[in-house]
């Protein structure tokens, strides 16, 4: 996988987060990963295609999700993840991936997106590719977050 | 949509039988049958049908001619060749002269229904989630016909559900290009294991041999789906993402979008269900 692909979805990050209120983003372990990854309870999936092909995963945990989506709306308690919540993550996915697509337009490499797919639960794996992802393990104020991309141009 | 009124012309007695039959459906009536040029072009003024079927190859003129001449008389004409020989050249001549489907014999009649579909589709309806949910159910029981030699009722219907609770396994693909959306395909284990034993011929499979086999039967019916639709309206065009699975005991799939639609395909195999969702403009997804 093409470097050049995957850092836009880092810049999309650290452009999108100040945004909704959070303070900082930061990026600890890249890895690659062989088949499927293991939900942690909340993941989102966009699939990307045209200029590049594949697809995109969030995965968290309910208590990231939870956090996350309370900073969304603006430090409103979110103790459970309730339709409210779980709209505010799947636009999450959508925005970030959108931002990220842009920055791969805005480098000659036209892509469009799906809609988001959100998957909730306690006992599920993903398959995002049929060959290798990259994961980047993200801190967002204290919150985790796994940013798994699988595209191909 | 009022019944849709057919002549079929044809020389053959055996065909004309045979294109009766698989017409014999609700909102299909037909009115005329014709088994030569000249009597078609006679009788189409006084039936005004709202669709020819043509035969190429008659005793007394070329389907083609006969075709244009019915197109002189009422330039709305829908005509659909239906021909032994259909090569390109003959699609191209039929497509100047204003005929807007092809169909080789012998005639499969979903292809037939689907063709007739379509062809009244473009003019009625823009394309609609139902309209996509339709085209998607048609290709998802054809596919599975073909691959897996299975028979299939479908129920269609908006979900009122809030989630999807996943049986198992569930295979996303996305929808881009001029809507933006997405489909998921659902299952259990057992009915996948089930339906790739069938497209395999043989039941020993270990669990990714059976992911891929449905993957790619659902891949294979959006694409066909996408490519009717594409073909069908000019200023649409839709293209897919490379399919994800989620395979899980304990996962649901909340529902995001205010409309849903929920197909559900029935086989002695196991049921299947898909979930689809479009939304207006795709572009660029912002």
């Amino acid at each position: 996988m093409d470097v050049n692909l995957i850092n836009p979805f880092l810049e999309a990050i650290r452009d999108v987060m100040p945004q909704l209120g959070f303070n900082q983003v930061e990026r600890s372990k890249l890895t690659i990963g062989e088949r499927e990854l293991s939900g942690k309870g909340v993941t989102i999936i966009v699939g990307l295609s045209e200029g590049a092909n594949g697809n995109v995963a969030y995965n968290m945990t309910r208590d990231a999700a939870c956090r996350i989506a309370s900073t969304m709306m603006m430090g409103a308690p979110v103790p459970e993840l309730d339709e409210m919540a779980k709209s505010a993550i799947s636009e999450l996915g959508n925005m970030l991936t959108a931002n990220a697509a842009t920055q791969l337009s805005n480098k000659g490499l036209s892509v469009n997106i799906s809609s988001p797919s959100l998957i909730i639960g306690s006992d599920f794996r993903v398959k995002i590719s049929s060959t290798k992802y990259l994961n980047m393990e993200l801190t967002i104020d204290s919150i985790s977050l796994e940013l798994l991309i699988a595209i191909e141009t | 949509m009022d019944t849709i009124r057919v002549l079929l012309v044809d020389d053959s007695p055996f065909m004309l039988e045979m294109l009766k039959a698989a017409l014999n459906i609700p909102g299909i009536e037909v009115c005329g049958t014709a088994n030569n040029g000249q009597s078609a072009i006679d009788i189409y003024p006084i039936l005004k049908p709202n669709l020819v079927t043509m035969d190429i190859t008659m005793p007394d003129m070329d389907g083609l001619i006969c075709s244009e001449n019915i197109l002189g008389i009422d330039d709305q004409a829908r005509i659909i060749i239906i021909s032994s020989m259909l090569d390109e050249a003959l699609q191209k001549r039929g497509q100047a002269i204003g005929v807007k489907a092809f169909i080789q014999k012998p005639v499969n009649p979903d292809d037939l229904l689907f063709a007739i579909r379509s062809l009244f589709a473009d003019q009625s309806e823009s394309l609609s989630l139902e309209y996509y949910a339709r085209n998607l159910s048609f290709a998802l029981q054809k596919n599975l016909m073909l691959m897996a030699n299975l028979n299939s009722s479908i129920d269609m219907a908006p979900t009122k559900k809030f989630r999807l609770d996943s049986s198992g396994i569930a295979i996303i693909i996305g929808i881009t290009g001029s809507k933006k959306g997405k489909a998921t395909l659902d299952l259990s284990p057992v009915t996948a294991k089930a339906i790739a034993t069938k497209i395999f011929g043989h039941e020993q499979l270990s669990e990714d041999a059976v992911i891929n086999a449905i993957t790619e039967y659902f891949n294979i019916s959006c694409g066909h789906c996408n490519s009717n639709i594409n073909n069908s309206f000019q200023d649409i065009e839709l293209r897919l993402t490379p399919p994800s699975v989620a395979i899980g005991d304990d996962m649901n799939l909340p529902k995001l979008v205010e409309l849903e639609y929920e197909i559900i395909i029935t086989t002695d195999s196991g049921t299947m269900k898909v979930n689809l969702e479009l939304s207006g403009d795709g572009e660029n997804g912002c």
